[in-house]
């Protein structure tokens, strides 16, 4: 009996087959699988050392009972794989349904983080399928105009302002005689799972709740020019997460984007400036560390003096800048040539007087951004990440890279960037990097040497391996109070295949 | 007993197992140009010469064109003999029957259907491009966001002022030139496909328009252009490129359509476009 209906099923399935019809052009989908693997190693801390100093290389050289992996020095291989799936309905012209899902990442191989959070995305994690996109489009093509409700990724020019998944509606409309684009958006969720620190897994709320207004004005009326302005404004309401009193802010940003191509020459320039007000409930003490180091019981009455009111918020006003600036000459059809800066006003670390700059006017902060400018240093791609775009203050960072093609299918691409901080980091309240020690501060924050190889064997598939080696500088030092260590390494391989 | 019987009747009528020879009835019964084609062993067909990946100078990868008539002359036990012109040549040869059928890469059309009767498609295909990556709106580079799609051609709606290269008196260059939501981007018009996509590729144009076999011909032939440009691949809308048979020649034109789903639904024509389409080893001579 099992073997007839067997048959039946087989010889169902075959019949079938020959009837199959095609795809409809109602329903299209794409997506990709993405897998990536990292071997990450470094002899120096990403964070700042607060309690005991790292100890001495050499030392541990010599001494074999020291484990191979501390918050000091490690040595790891970590894996994830991901998918992503998106379908689009189009019932009708004027209507169009999109949906996104993504399975993962799924991380495995990973020790458990030593340093920093580290949560879910793990095998049957809460994270391990999402839905990255959902969204009601209604267009209309012969009026040059769309509106979009529902989940959607955004992100202003370069992600140097924002980059990421939110949820609220947009509105787009073409003025075709003024050469012009206009759209503006409003978001009352965004995404807060989306990866700015690598290795700190998935957050738990995935989405919180803001109040972002944008709008961005692009000018097409020049064939090899594309002005853009943008603004935002985004307004953080939530005071308490986790019963904790958080900071609450009310920003505006005004940023401007720059686009020039001629042949083969590409430059692109954009710069923001940051104003409104953060709100918090914290007062600065001036030199606050020194004298919580020195005067612990000065410090405490300051404190006391401070909680002796009922609690209210003090308003830090900003005025920030961020820009990033990039041009690319391409000769022949083989060599790329393209140079990169990037940088944002403020001061890395602390302040001359020990208060922290976090409060400091020039500091700037995105609207949450996702700003990739290298694989270590300024980086939102995975493996290790010193800088993204939210500590971007008080960095200068300047890039080469060279694009090469030198088989078919294959290209090269060494890169080289350096890093150097705005203002001179203060070294006078550090514990371990310090003038006791004969260390000196200095602009210089560190060196990063890259070489990608990209492989596509066959349309729509790529093999990319990376292999990035960042050196760090007395600057780095001096803002993270490390005294041993100089260099992280990361290797990686991306397998990616589109459909 | 009697379900095995009848298991065994449905793999008889689907699979042939027991193929038998009609052709002798077929050359006793049919008329016109089939009937002379299978009387003298012979078909003349006209194609577009070099036309990649339709038609190669390649021996042992001639091109899909040339592979379906391959497999056609195999079926009937006939010789070919190959005739090269182009489009508007290859209309008028099969008009007068001055060619018993033409591929070429022919698009079905309402004006060259008065002049020809188009098959069932052997292909499907779309306006497909080649964009310059800097033209492709500038977001966050980090490899979780997910960027905004330029997938068809109606995508580029999307993207700011675009200098379009097309061949001239294309399908392409009405569509860009009549449909208002392309009205914003600049036409450029070429007399030949090579010549509008040397003008990408050098950097003078930022787009070049043309159907989805051509492109991923094109992109196959010459690896740096998946390095250095985005390629828009994704269905806009559906063309089909199907064979041409003379007029009045009903008994061919339904042959033609029979043998098309027969290598359809034996999956032979996929396994010959995916040669041309999904491989390089056809650019090896």
């Amino acid at each position: 009996m099992i073997l007839k209906r067997l048959i039946i099923i087989l010889i169902g399935f075959y019949l079938s087959s020959l009837y199959a019809q095609e795809k409809s052009t109602n329903l299209l989908y794409d997506g990709d699988i993405l897998f990536r693997s990292f071997y990450l190693s470094r002899d120096i801390l990403t964070t700042r050392q607060t309690k005991e100093t790292c100890p001495n290389p050499w030392e541990v050289y010599l001494d074999s009972t020291v484990t191979p992996n501390t918050p000091c020095k490690e040595k790891r291989d970590e894996h994830r794989i991901r998918f992503r799936l998106n379908f689009l309905f189009s019932p009708n012209t004027f209507t169009e349904v999109y949906y996104g899902i993504e399975v993962g990442d799924i991380t495995f191989g990973q020790e458990k983080n030593l340093i920093g959070p580290g949560s879910g995305g793990s095998g049957s994690g809460a994270t391990n399928v999402e839905t990255r996109e959902l969204r009601l489009t209604i267009l209309n093509k012969n009026h040059l105009f769309r509106i979009d409700m529902g989940i959607f990724s955004y992100s202003t020019p370069d992600g140097l302002l924002l980059a990421s998944s939110n949820a609220g509606i947009r509105f787009r409309k073409e003025f075709k005689e003024l050469n012009s684009l206009w759209e503006v958006v409003y978001f009352k969720l965004q995404d807060n799972s989306f990866k700015d620190n690598d290795s700190n897994g998935f957050s738990d709320e995935n989405f919180k709740d803001v109040e972002l207004v944008s709008t961005i004005y692009k000018i097409f009326r020049f064939s090899n020019m594309i002005p853009q302005f943008y603004f935002v404004y985004k307004r953080d309401p939530v005071e308490k997460e986790a019963n904790n009193i958080k900071d609450t802010y009310q920003y505006y940003w005004v940023g401007m984007h720059q686009q020039y191509s001629e042949k083969n020459l590409n430059l692109f320039l954009n710069i923001v400036n940051q104003q409104g007000y953060l709100f918090s409930e914290t007062k600065i003490i001036k030199n606050d560390a020194f004298i919580k180091q020195y005067f612990p019981d000065v410090y405490q009455f300051l404190q006391d003096q401070n909680h002796a009111f009922p609690k209210n918020r003090k308003k830090y006003p900003k005025n920030a800048y961020a820009g990033n600036f990039e041009i690319s000459y391409r000769i022949g059809n083989y060599l790329k040539l393209t140079y990169v800066a990037t940088g944002a006003t403020g001061r890395m670390g602390i302040n001359p007087d020990g208060t922290s700059s976090y409060y400091n006017k020039d500091v700037y902060k995105s609207a949450r951004g996702a700003y990739q400018f290298s694989e270590i240093g300024i980086d939102t791609s995975g493996g290790y990440s010193i800088l993204n775009v939210d500590s971007l203050s008080g960095i200068v960072a300047q890039g080469i890279k060279i694009e090469y093609q030198l088989f078919d299918g294959i290209t090269f691409e060494p890169q080289y960037y350096f890093y150097k901080t705005h203002k001179t980091p203060v070294i006078e309240y550090n514990q371990f990097f310090n003038r006791i020690n004969f260390k000196n501060s200095i602009n210089y924050y560190g060196s990063e040497w890259n070489l990608k190889i990209v492989y596509k064997p066959w349309l729509n598939f790529s093999i990319k391996m990376q292999f990035a080696y960042f050196n760090a500088g007395d600057a780095y030092k001096v803002v993270n109070d490390i005294k041993n260590g100089d260099t992280l390494r990361e290797y990686s391989i991306y397998i990616q295949q589109k459909f | 007993m009697k379900f095995y019987r009848f298991i065994g009747l449905v793999l008889f009528f689907t699979l042939n197992i027991y193929a038998q020879n009609y052709k002798e009835l077929a050359i006793k019964n049919r008329k016109g140009l089939l009937n002379k084609i299978l009387t003298n062993k012979e078909i003349v067909v006209g194609v577009q010469k070099n036309h990649l990946p339709y038609t190669t100078e390649n021996i042992r990868y001639p091109g899909i064109d040339v592979e379906i008539i391959q497999l056609l002359c195999k079926y009937l036990e006939i010789n070919y003999k190959l005739v090269y012109g182009n489009i508007d040549e290859l209309i008028i040869w099969t008009s007068n029957k001055q060619v018993d059928l033409s591929f070429g890469g022919v698009s079905t059309d309402i004006q060259r259907s008065l002049a020809v009767n188009f098959s069932y498609p052997y292909l499907i295909t779309t306006p497909a491009g080649i964009l310059n990556k800097a033209k492709l709106p500038r977001e966050s580079l980090a490899i979780d966001f997910p960027k905004t799609k330029i997938q068809n051609i109606g995508d580029i709606v999307q993207l700011p002022k675009l200098k379009i290269a097309v061949k001239a008196n294309t399908i392409y260059q009405t569509l860009l030139e009549e449909n208002t939501e392309f009205l914003r981007h600049e036409i450029i018009v070429y007399k030949t496909n090579q010549d509008a996509l040397d003008s990408v590729l050098n950097g003078e144009n930022d787009l070049f328009i043309s159907d989805l076999i051509l492109i991923k011909a094109y992109a196959i032939k010459n690896p740096t252009i998946t390095e250095r440009f985005h390629l828009i691949l994704d269905t806009y809308i559906q063309e089909y490129v199907s064979i041409m048979v003379p007029p009045d020649e009903i008994e061919l034109l339904l042959f033609i359509n029979t043998f098309i789903k027969q290598i359809e639904i034996n999956g032979k024509l996929k396994a010959i476009v995916s040669k041309y389409l999904e491989s390089r080893n056809w650019l090896s001579q």
